[in-house]
C-alpha cells in the first residue's frame, strides 16, 4: 500500500499539514482574522455571515465553521468573535484539538484583540513545532475535486486525467469529492447510472433540480449564465457539453453518497458534495468537509486556493500552461499535444497528491492564496 | 471661513437641540463635477478569483481595496447588482482613480465594466491576460503607482454641506442607542438638511413592523406607496423565514400619546422624508432620504458608495467593528463601557453626561474634521470590508 508521512489527530483523521487556523466566528471581525493571518501566516477563515445563528443559513455556516476548526491541516485554532458567545457554538465542536478564544469583549480594542491572537498563534506553533509525521496509508485521503476556467480542452485533457487518478485512489481505498452542482447539470444521468443504490441515485437528481429552481427564483435557468464568456471563448458552447467534461473529474467508480455543503467527508470512494459552482464555494465545501487535499482542473488558468488545503492546479491547455506556469502544478496539456496519455498524467496527478501529503507546497500556498467563502440560500435580509 | 450657522430643531419629544456649524472644508473635483472629502485609488477586484491579486496590490501602494465573494456564475437580478456595485463603487467621488482586476474568463471582464464607470482615471488588467499571480500583481503596481501619480495635480475647490452626502445608520437598538444617539442623529439630520446637504439613511428593518409611521413621513405620495411596498416585502421575506426570526430582528418604533415619536423614528428626524431608495440608488437631489438596507452592515457599504455618499454616522452600543474601504465611516458608541473597549474604533461617546445639544454639536464638530480630511478611526484601522449582498441563492 502506498503511504505518505501525516499528522494523527485526536478525531482519527490524519493532516498534510500542521496549521494554525484563524477563524471568523462573526463576519465582523473578518479585518481582525486578516491581520493576524498576514502577520503570522497563520490559515485566515473569512466569511460574509454576521449574526447567522437566527438565520436559513445556520446549519451550513455553523458546520462548515465547526469542519475548518476541526480541519486534518490544523493542529490548533484560534476562535476570534466580538463577544464569547459567539464564538461558543464552534468551541463546543472542537475535537480535542488545541484552541483558544479571543473576544473583543476581553478589552484593549480592535488592536489589542489582533495582538491577543497572535501571540495565541506564536504560542501554538511554537508548541505545534514538536509534532512528528507519522506514516499512513493513502486511504485516509479524502481530495476535492474542482474544475474552473474551463475550456474545450477541459474535458479532453485535465478532467479525465484527474478521473485517472482519482480511479488510483479510490482503488487504494481512499475518497474523492466531486463538487459544483450546477457544474453537473445535464449529466446528472450519467452519475445517477453510477449510483451505488437507487437513493443515492434520487439524491443526484434532487440536488440538480434544486439548483434548477434556484436559477428559475431569479428568473432564468441555469444554462443562461453558463458556460460563462471564457468558457465560449475558450470553445465550449452548452453547460451539457461543459457538464460532460466536469464529471469526467471524478473517474470511473461508483457514487458512494450525496453529502451537503461542508459536511464531514466519511465515506471512502467517490462521493458527491452539494455545493455551488462558483470555484470559491466548490472549493469551501469539500475544504470544510476535511478534504486535505483540493485538486482543481482548469484551461483558462485559476490562481484560486484556500486556507489550510493546498490546492494543486492541473492545466488542461499546453498554451495557457506555459502562459500561466507560475500558477500550475501539472501540465495536462501533454495530452493534448500526444507527449503523453491520460493514464500517464493521472498517475502525475497521483504521485503528486502522496508528494503535497509528505509536504510539498503546491503553487497556490506558495503565493499565499487562501480564499475561502460560504454560500447563501437566498436573499440577504 | 464658511458662514456660521445655528440652527435649532426640534426632536420628538418637543425639546430643541441647538447646534452649530462655523465648518469650511475643500473637496476634491472631479470631471463630471462631482466633489469628494477623499483622493482614494481603489483596487476593485472584478471577481472572487481576483481578490488576493487585487489585495497584494493595494497593499503595496496603501491604496482602498474593493475585495468580494461574486463575479461569476450570477444569474438576472444578482448579476446587474454585482456589475452596479463595482461600477459604483469605482465611481464613487471619494475615488480619484479606479484599477479593475479580474481573472480573465468570468462573467463580466474588467473591460467591460470599465466603460461604465463615470468620469475617472482608470485602468484594468487580467490575471490570465497578465500570466499568473506574481505577474498580475507586478504589472498592477506599476499601473496602480501611474494612477496614484496622475491624481496628485486633483483640483480641490472650496466646498459646501450641499455638495455632499451624508449617511446615517445605526446597527443594534439597544436602550443606549434608542435613546442618546437616536435623539443626536435625528437633530443632526434636520440641521444638514436645512444646509441642503443629501441625506441617506440606511436602515429598513426597524421600520418593516409598523410602515405607517413612515409612510405618513413622506410628501409624495408615490414615494410612500413606494416605501409601503418594500416594506411588505421584506416583511413577507421575514415571515418566510418564520415568526421567531422576524420578531428577533424588527423592534417597532414607539409613538408616545402626545404624538411625537421615540426610539428609530427619531432617526429620521423632522423635516420629513424625500424619498425612498433602493439598495445602492443614487438619490436625485438634497433632502432626507430612506434606504433599503440589509439587516448586517457588512452589506451596508457597496450600497452607500454606489449611491455617491461621502461619509457614514454610525451609532452601535453593541461592539461594531464595521470598516468599508472608500467610505470613512465616523463611528458613535452608545455606552462609556464599548468607547472604552475599544478606542482604536469608535470616535465620538455619546454616552457623556452632557445635555443633547452638546452630544449633538460634538458628532457635527467630528463630522466637520472629517470632511475637512481628518481620518476617522475606521479609516485608521482600515478593516476594508465590503460584501455584496446576494438576491438569490448561491449558483
Amino acid at each position: 500500500m502506498t503511504t505518505f508521512n501525516g499528522f494523527p489527530r485526536p478525531d482519527g483523521r490524519v493532516g498534510v499539514r500542521n496549521h494554525v487556523a484563524v477563524i471568523a466566528c462573526e463576519a465582523s471581525v473578518n479585518a481582525i482574522v486578516r491581520k493576524v493571518a498576514a502577520e503570522t501566516g497563520a490559515q485566515p477563515v473569512t466569511h460574509d455571515h454576521d449574526d447567522y445563528l437566527a438565520g436559513p443559513d445556520a446549519e451550513l455556516v455553523l458546520r462548515s465553521l465547526r469542519g475548518m476548526a476541526n480541519h486534518p491541516n490544523a493542529g490548533a485554532v484560534v476562535l476570534v468573535g466580538l463577544d464569547d458567545f459567539t464564538c461558543s457554538g464552534i468551541a463546543d465542536g472542537v475535537n480535542g484539538k488545541p484552541f483558544k478564544v479571543v473576544s473583543l469583549a476581553n478589552g484593549g480594542g480592535a488592536r489589542g484583540a489582533v495582538d491577543s491572537a497572535i501571540e495565541a498563534v506564536r504560542d501554538f506553533t511554537a508548541r505545534l513545532g514538536g509534532d512528528v509525521r507519522v506514516s499512513t496509508p493513502v486511504s485516509e485521503l479524502h481530495v476535492g475535486l474542482k474544475c474552473g476556467g474551463s475550456d474545450s480542452m477541459s474535458g479532453l485533457s485535465c478532467n479525465p486525467a484527474l478521473g485517472a487518478a482519482c480511479d488510483i485512489l479510490v482503488d487504494y481505498g481512499g475518497t474523492a469529492v466531486l463538487t459544483e452542482t450546477s457544474g453537473i447539470y445535464g449529466a446528472e444521468f450519467i452519475l445517477a447510472g453510477r449510483a451505488v443504490n437507487p437513493e443515492v441515485a434520487r439524491r443526484i437528481y434532487e440536488i440538480v433540480d434544486k439548483v434548477e429552481r434556484d436559477a428559475l427564483a431569479l428568473g432564468m435557468s441555469l444554462a443562461q449564465g453558463n458556460p460563462s464568456p471564457g468558457n465560449i471563448e475558450g470553445g465550449l458552447t452548452t453547460l451539457a457539453e461543459k457538464s460532460l467534461g466536469t464529471i469526467k473529474k471524478c473517474g470511473s467508480r461508483p457514487i458512494q453518497a450525496v453529502i451537503a455543503f461542508g459536511e464531514e467527508i466519511r465515506t471512502k470512494g467517490v462521493v458527491i458534495m452539494d455545493t455551488p459552482g462558483l470555484d470559491v464555494y466548490s472549493v469551501a465545501g469539500p475544504v470544510s468537509g476535511g478534504a486535505q487535499i483540493e485538486a482543481f482542473t482548469t484551461g483558462r488558468g485559476s490562481p484560486l486556493g484556500a486556507p489550510l488545503t493546498p490546492v494543486q492546479k492541473i492545466m488542461g491547455n499546453p498554451e495557457n500552461y506555459t502562459r500561466m506556469s507560475h500558477n500550475m502544478d501539472i501540465n495536462a496539456g501533454t495530452v493534448i499535444t500526444g507527449e503523453r496519455s491520460l493514464e500517464q498524467v493521472g498517475r502525475e496527478i497521483f504521485n503528486h497528491w502522496v508528494a503535497i501529503a509528505n509536504g510539498a507546497l503546491t503553487k497556490a500556498e506558495r503565493w499565499g492564496h487562501t480564499e475561502y467563502a460560504l454560500p447563501r440560500s437566498g436573499t440577504v435580509l | 471661513m464658511g458662514p456660521h450657522r445655528v440652527r435649532p430643531t426640534k426632536v420628538g419629544d418637543g425639546a430643541v437641540i441647538v447646534i452649530a456649524s462655523s465648518a469650511s472644508f475643500n473637496l476634491f473635483e472631479r470631471p463630471n463635477g462631482a466633489r469628494g472629502i477623499r483622493n482614494h485609488l481603489a483596487v476593485v477586484s472584478t471577481v472572487v478569483c481576483s481578490n488576493v491579486v487585487a489585495t497584494k496590490i493595494a497593499q503595496s501602494l496603501q491604496a482602498e481595496v474593493i475585495a468580494h465573494d461574486a463575479g461569476c456564475l450570477q444569474l438576472g437580478q444578482d448579476r446587474r447588482r454585482t456589475v452596479d456595485l463595482l461600477v459604483g463603487i469605482a465611481s464613487s467621488p471619494n475615488v480619484g482613480a479606479a484599477l479593475l482586476v479580474g481573472l480573465g474568463c468570468e462573467q463580466q471582464p474588467p473591460e467591460t465594466i470599465v466603460s461604465a464607470v463615470r468620469q475617472k482615471r482608470l485602468n484594468h488588467l487580467t490575471i490570465q491576460g497578465s500570466g499568473g499571480t506574481s505577474s498580475a500583481v507586478d504589472s498592477g503596481v506599476e499601473e496602480a503607482r501611474s494612477l496614484t501619480a496622475s491624481m496628485t495635480n486633483t483640483q480641490m475647490v472650496p466646498g459646501t454641506w450641499s455638495d455632499l452626502t451624508v449617511a446615517f445608520r445605526v446597527s443594534d437598538d439597544l436602550p443606549e442607542t434608542n435613546s442618546k444617539i437616536s435623539q443626536a442623529f435625528g437633530a443632526l439630520v434636520d440641521f444638514l438638511a436645512g444646509l441642503n446637504a443629501t441625506i441617506i439613511i440606511a436602515e429598513t428593518w426597524p421600520f418593516i413592523a409598523e410602515p405607517q409611521f413612515v409612510a405618513d413621513m413622506f410628501d409624495d405620495p408615490q414615494q410612500r406607496e413606494r416605501w409601503l411596498s418594500i416594506a411588505d416585502e421584506r416583511a413577507t421575506q421575514l415571515e418566510d423565514l418564520g415568526a421567531a426570526y422576524a420578531l428577533s430582528h424588527t423592534s417597532p418604533p414607539k409613538h408616545n400619546t402626545d404624538g411625537s415619536t421615540s426610539g428609530p423614528l427619531q432617526r429620521l428626524g423632522t423635516r420629513g422624508l424625500r424619498g425612498v431608495l433602493e439598495y445602492g440608488e443614487i438619490p436625485t437631489g438634497p433632502g432626507v432620504w430612506l434606504m433599503d438596507s440589509p439587516r448586517e452592515d457588512l452589506f451596508v457599504g457597496a450600497g452607500l458608495i454606489t449611491a455617491g455618499t461621502h461619509v457614514l454616522i454610525h451609532g452601535s452600543t453593541r461592539p461594531s467593528l464595521y470598516s468599508p474601504p472608500v467610505l470613512p465611516v465616523l463611528k458613535v458608541a452608545g455606552s462609556a463601557k464599548t468607547y472604552s473597549a475599544m478606542p482604536d474604533v469608535y470616535d465620538v461617546d455619546a454616552s457623556v453626561d452632557l445635555d443633547m445639544d452638546a452630544i449633538s454639536q460634538r458628532i457635527l464638530l467630528s463630522l466637520e474634521e472629517v470632511v475637512a480630511g481628518a481620518k476617522t478611526s475606521s479609516e485608521r484601522w482600515a478593516g476594508q470590508e465590503l460584501a455584496i449582498p446576494r438576491i438569490g441563492a448561491t449558483l
